[in-house]
């Protein structure tokens, strides 16, 4: 289990203007749980502190302030001795890859094995082994140079596990590949994870990453955790303005720009239309609500949006509709009784509104 | 040409080869460690020493920006506690080595400075210590490009090797002044400019290919 209490990193910066020094909080006060096997997601903004946060962690940026544990090891307490002691069971991968350009792949594979002074024989051996769990056995004697950014990925995985660690770090190690190579290298991690029972801490800036593969996710902004919890709750409930940015480049869930022009309101008046959106996850998903809704009330609805997705092969999805006729009510108490969560948006004059 | 001249460009390219290579051997022994404690204790560096990176830049500086010629002379007094005389091959390697030194100092931290600094972060990252960064991170991967500076040292030192025979140094410069110059021997001025043409040309060659056998980093 790994735990950060209190962490916070402060850079002494100089005010170009005024020549006075202040401080900077990178990160402040950070507090996370991070339970043993399971990936977890730290989302932020560029500038937002994560690439700082996640280097706490293996104290390549001490903190400031606070305590960083590794299963049960104060890593802010460390001996420089002991401190490269405990990086050798450490993974990192970065966003850059930061492979040695003059070592071939079995060479980089190697490497950290050298540092931790295993025999030349047992080197081989696992270089091999962990070369074919990443699927780059075929590579072993190129140079990084000659590799696809995807390839290169894998051999930095192959690195950061080569000397069989107890954590991953992962360093945006998706943001410059394509999106087909991306989704092969995040299954290759959530592989890895499920196999080894790794650990993985992970920083992004895309909500798809997390989606894709976390089980659990924290929102920085501005150096702080706004929201942590479950993918899942971050993902049907969010409840931070930070969150919900984040998520428009996955979810949409704003009503059309056509649509907010009509004479759209937050408060009813007389037999407005009702504005919906409900979110949905998991089994519920393939239930047929909409059709149930038409046929027990007296209603017609109308889907405006609709988006669904899988949350780690869960579906999950939005709705946002409008909801017309005598009993709507009576469908929205129907909604909100289901395990559902509804939203009302507002309401439109029945006059105005969407041509069909 | 007679026989005698033959056996004076022998014996000056064999003079002028003793000369460049043995200051070549003292320039990289030292020059090498200088530039790897250049590159670490700057700024960027792993193991970042602003009062040491700052004093010895200064040094490296005030030799770098005296002229050769300079330098020569400036040394002589040093030159003759060291080797006994102050002319001579023996005494140019003094002042060869002298200007060498900082030059490949200069040239050994600008290659490890031109490292990707992830690369440096990985292998901190992985617990590499700061020897085992210097042997197996910077040292391998700055390489090609201290092999062509490495080249370019052995060229400089050609040059300045034939400025030592102007003052009794010996070698190829020395015939070319006292027999070409001072004689009129035009075939002897001609003859040391081709072998050290030659001479330029061969490290040249070598260094380059030495530089491309060794880099890796380019898709090619």
């Amino acid at each position: 289990m790994i735990r950060l209490s209190n962490v916070s990193k402060i850079y002494r910066i100089k005010d170009p203007g005024t020549s006075e020094t202040r401080d900077f909080y990178a990160i402040r006060d950070i507090s996370l749980d991070i339970g043993e096997g399971s990936i977890y997601g730290i989302i932020g903004r560029s500038g937002a502190g994560k690439s700082t946060l996640i280097r706490c962690v293996n104290m390549l940026e001490p903190p400031t302030a606070g305590r960083v544990f590794i299963n049960g090891t104060e890593m802010t307490a460390l001996s420089p001795g002991a401190l490269r002691a405990a990086r050798r069971k450490i993974g990192m991968i970065f966003q850059s890859f930061n492979l040695l350009l003059n070592r071939t792949v079995y060479g980089n594979i190697a490497f950290p094995l050298e540092l931790a002074k295993w025999k030349k024989s047992e080197i081989r051996d696992r270089v091999r082994e962990i070369a074919s769990l990443v699927g780059i056995e075929g590579k072993l004697d190129q140079y990084p140079a000659r590799l696809s950014g995807g390839q290169k990925q894998r051999v930095g995985i192959a690195r950061a596990l080569a000397n069989k660690p107890d954590l991953l770090l992962s360093d945006e190690a998706t943001s410059a590949l394509d999106p087909q190579t991306t989704k092969s290298v995040l299954r290759l991690i959530r592989d890895i994870n499920e196999k080894l029972g790794l650990t993985v801490i992970l920083i992004t800036h895309e909500m798809n990453v997390i989606k894709e593969i976390c089980d659990s996710v924290a929102v920085l902004e501005d150096g702080e955790i706004v929201e942590k919890g479950p993918v899942q709750q971050i993902f049907t409930n969010p409840l931070k303005k930070a969150t919900k940015e984040l998520l428009t480049h996955v979810i949409r869930s704003e009503l059309p720009e056509s649509f907010t022009g009509l004479g759209f309101r937050r408060l009813p008046s007389g037999d407005s239309d009702l504005v919906l959106q409900i979110w949905f996850f998991g089994d519920i998903a393939a239930k047929p609500v909409v059709s149930d809704l038409v046929r027990k009330f007296d209603v017609d609805v109308n889907i405006l949006v609709a988006h669904i997705d899988d949350i780690r092969s869960v579906p999950f999805g939005t709705l946002i509709m409008r909801l017309s006729g005598e009993d709507k009510e009576g469908a929205l108490e129907y909604l909100l009784g289901m395990k559902l969560r509804v939203e009302v948006m507002g309401y439109v004059g029945r006059s105005d509104g969407i041509t069909r | 040409m007679s026989d005698d001249l033959t056996a004076l460009l022998v014996k000056g390219s064999l003079e002028t080869l003793y000369m460049v290579g043995v200051s070549s051997l003292f320039a990289f022994a030292a020059g090498l460690p200088l530039g790897i404690i250049l590159s670490v204790t700057a700024e960027t560096g792993i193991l970042r020493n602003k009062p040491l990176y700052s004093a010895l830049s200064s040094v490296v500086n005030v030799f770098r920006s005296v002229p050769y010629i300079i330098l020569m002379v400036a040394l002589m007094k040093p030159t003759k506690w060291i080797v006994g005389s102050s002319i001579g091959i023996n005494a140019a390697i003094v002042s060869l080595s002298a200007a060498a030194i900082p030059f490949v100092g200069r040239v050994v931290e600008s290659s490890l400075r031109e490292i990707d600094p992830g690369i440096v972060e990985a292998a901190q990252a992985m617990g590499a210590g700061a020897g085992e960064i210097i042997r197996k991170v910077l040292l391998p991967e700055g390489l090609p490009g201290i092999i062509a500076g490495f080249t370019l040292t052995i060229i400089n030192l050609i040059g300045y090797s034939a400025m030592a025979g102007v003052l009794g140094g010996g070698g190829l410069g020395d015939l070319a002044v006292r027999y070409g110059y001072q004689r009129f021997m035009l075939d002897v001025m001609i003859s040391t400019v081709i072998i050290m043409v030659l001479m330029v040309q061969f490290i040249q060659i070598v260094g380059d290919k030495l530089a491309v056998l060794t880099r890796h980093d380019r898709n090619g």
